[in-house]
């Protein structure tokens, strides 16, 4: 069984001697943690250590977020057990410390063998880090690069969680490349690292290429950060750039300008971005219903625009030879490699299981074919009739009209 | 980085002098800043049966600064080798379009003067071209490996490294940069403490094989490399696994 906070194998706290041995690392002295590593008697989960025990205020918040999916709703818990690592249970030392918490791992939909550019295969995580980039450089990284529909899925993934915080009163601010993860089998998000959200505003945290120009470091940072922030990589992954924060809206708008493909997304973004006021900015919820729309628009033919600064217009859609039916528009996504993958030991992340990567629901590729035999080609003359054969078929077709017409009147 | 949990200070160093003024900017910042990486290896003959684990090693290295793109759009990283002579492995600007990735050869004496003028040089060249790309460019970082003690070209130990190492981190050079030392095999804390530009930033393999060593160097070179792209400065580990931290002021 995969690892979600459902179905969390111990109680909302746990001693850490009762975790058993302490499997591989997957970070140690990385931000907040001292370490993070698996769990074998738990295969599924991951035990993260604070560099020290955490305060009595922050055992308080950490116990309230752990124990707050019990009051969602059916949809909003299936949102937290699948597409995020949500903190489910506190480790305690000997003297009933917090010293850690239990998480689930992320599923092994969100990795994938990769081929590296030394030229060995190994089973990565998949970091929205890689998506927010132009499809050429994906390509160039020996990814499958990534179309418009692909992105939206993903980013409406991000929003739905986003969202979800927004609507609990979370305080995450954490939005980064490394942070939030996405499938190539279903194209959604899983969020991480969590467990640092705070119920209200906090002190702003340094977040050095995600700082937010109307609440700098020192200030206090509430659900409006998390706006932009969320806006800003949704903005990345859409649009695939990233060098600075012109950029990006400068290819937000070039996005939309090129296609009603994103519907309101882009100018939602856009104002989360250049608001002036943090007042102004747009709720997640309200990108998210947004992108919710994007997505199913994008499903539709002509709707599969491909981004900007790749070059061109990539060919999605494969118009069938003269004369023959309408067939299927070439895939997209390459398939894998069907070689399998040597995974290098010891692997950073979790080990995927079945990564069989299958097409997104809205991907091009499944978009059904037009027929086009029944669209003529403009300024192509109609075809002729044909020469031999129809005269004889007017003809037995004009004998039988006549009797039925004598049959009729006789 | 979340200082809900008011936890990071005592894992990573803080290499920032100004990090009072930083903290009262409030504008974003239009140029982008990076990081510039030099990871210098010892490739003398004492190194000649790890150059497998040399050649792996910077094989990985390759691949994890590749494929992500979080870390090498802020830490640009060149590869220096250095044994009688000194050579450009990967030049900085030439990591993103290799596509063949050289293979190391041990051989020679471990001669700091070579490396110490190349590192000065490729400084040179590449702080100005990250400049005029746009980018604010951090001071420098050299992660110097090396499993010996510096020589003369004929292989007798020697001090005449010291000269050029001090005009090199000296302070009146705009461009000086941090020396982080990692030393395995005949390496001594002594040699690490005196290049260390940072103190207690200088690391000395536990008891072990170099080739241990040489593995568990990387994960701490990435890791150093997540934590600065994370903070867009240079973080340093106060623990690497498998090395003791060495200081001038730990006398043993």
């Amino acid at each position: 069984m995969t690892g979600a906070w459902s179905h969390c194998p111990v109680g909302r706290s746990v001693r850490l001697a009762d975790l058993g041995t302490l499997g591989q690392k997957l970070g140690d002295h990385n931000g907040e943690s001292r370490l993070v590593c698996r769990l074998p008697k738990y295969s599924d989960w991951v035990y993260k250590e604070y560099p020290k025990p955490l305060s009595l205020a922050h055992v308080k918040r950490l116990t309230q977020l752990i124990q707050l999916p019990e009051q969602m709703t059916a949809a909003y818990k299936e949102l937290v057990n699948e597409h995020t690592s949500w903190p489910a249970t506190r480790v305690l030392n000997a003297q009933r410390q917090t010293i850690g918490v239990m998480m689930p791992l992320a599923p092994a939909a969100f990795s994938a063998p990769r081929q590296m550019p030394s030229g060995r295969t190994e089973v990565k995580i998949l970091e929205v880090d890689v998506l927010a980039l132009t499809e050429d450089r994906q390509t160039h990284l020996k990814l499958p690069p990534q179309p418009l529909a692909s992105r939206i899925s993903v980013c409406a993934s991000i929003a739905a969680v986003g969202a979800l915080f927004e609507s609990a009163g979370l305080v995450y601010l954490d939005w980064s490349y490394s942070n939030v993860f996405w499938s190539l089998s279903d194209y959604s998000a899983y969020v991480i690292d969590m467990d640092g959200c705070s119920f209200g505003p906090r002190l702003q945290v340094q977040q050095p290429n995600w700082d937010d120009p109307l609440v700098p470091r020192g200030g206090n940072a509430g659900n409006e950060s998390d706006r932009y922030r969320a806006a800003l990589l949704i903005a990345r992954c859409l649009t695939g750039k990233r060098a600075s924060l012109d950029e990006t809206r400068t290819a937000l708008i070039d996005l939309r300008r090129r296609g009603g493909a994103i519907g309101d997304v882009g100018q939602l973004l856009i104002q989360a971005l250049n608001a002036r006021s943090t007042t102004d900015r747009p709720s997640i919820a309200r990108l998210s219903a947004a992108l919710d729309a994007a997505k199913k628009q994008g499903a539709r033919p002509g709707a599969t625009i491909s981004l900007p600064g790749t070059g061109g217009v990539k060919e999605w859609k494969q118009l069938p030879a003269r004369g023959t039916a309408a067939q299927k528009p070439p895939r997209t996504v390459p398939s894998r490699p069907a070689s399998r993958p040597v995974v290098k030991s010891p692997a950073p992340r979790p080990v995927v299981k079945s990564p069989a990567p299958t097409r997104p629901p809205s991907s091009p590729s499944r978009v059904p074919a037009p027929n086009f035999q029944t669209v003529r080609r403009p300024n192509t003359p109609p075809p002729s009739r044909p020469s031999s054969g129809g005269g004889m078929v007017g003809l037995v077709f004009l004998a039988i009209l006549v009797i039925v017409l004598l049959i009729i009147f006789l | 980085m979340n200082p809900a949990l008011d936890a990071d200070s005592d894992t990573w160093m803080t290499t920032s002098p100004n990090l009072e003024n930083k903290l009262r900017r409030t504008t974003v910042e239009t140029r982008v800043n990076c990081l510039p990486v030099y990871i210098m290896i010892d490739t003398s003959q004492s190194m000649a049966p790890f150059e497998d684990v040399l050649n792996e090693t910077i094989e990985t290295l390759y691949d994890e600064l590749i494929t992500s793109p979080r870390i090498s759009e802020f830490a640009h990283v060149s590869i220096l080798s250095y044994n009688t002579e000194a050579e450009v492995v990967v030049q900085m600007t030439d990591l993103q379009s290799m596509n063949v990735l050289p293979q190391l050869e041990c051989g020679g004496v471990t001669n700091f003067v070579k490396a110490l003028r190349l590192l000065r040089s490729r400084i040179e060249e590449d702080v100005p071209q990250l400049s005029n790309a746009g980018r604010e460019v951090l001071r420098p970082v050299a992660f110097l490996l090396t499993d010996g003690q510096p020589t003369d070209e004929n292989g007798y130990l020697s001090n005449n490294w010291r000269s050029d190492f001090v005009s090199l981190v000296d302070k009146s050079y705009r461009r000086h940069p941090n020396v982080v030392p990692f030393g395995y095999g005949a390496a001594t804390a002594d040699i690490l403490n005196e290049v260390a530009t940072i103190p207690g930033a200088a690391f000395l393999a536990k008891e072990g094989g170099t080739a241990e060593a040489l593995r568990k160097i990387i994960p701490a070179l990435l890791n150093t490399l997540v934590a600065s792209a994370r903070d867009h400065e240079l973080r340093l580990p106060t623990e690497v696994d498998g090395f003791i931290r060495v200081s001038p002021e730990i006398v043993e």
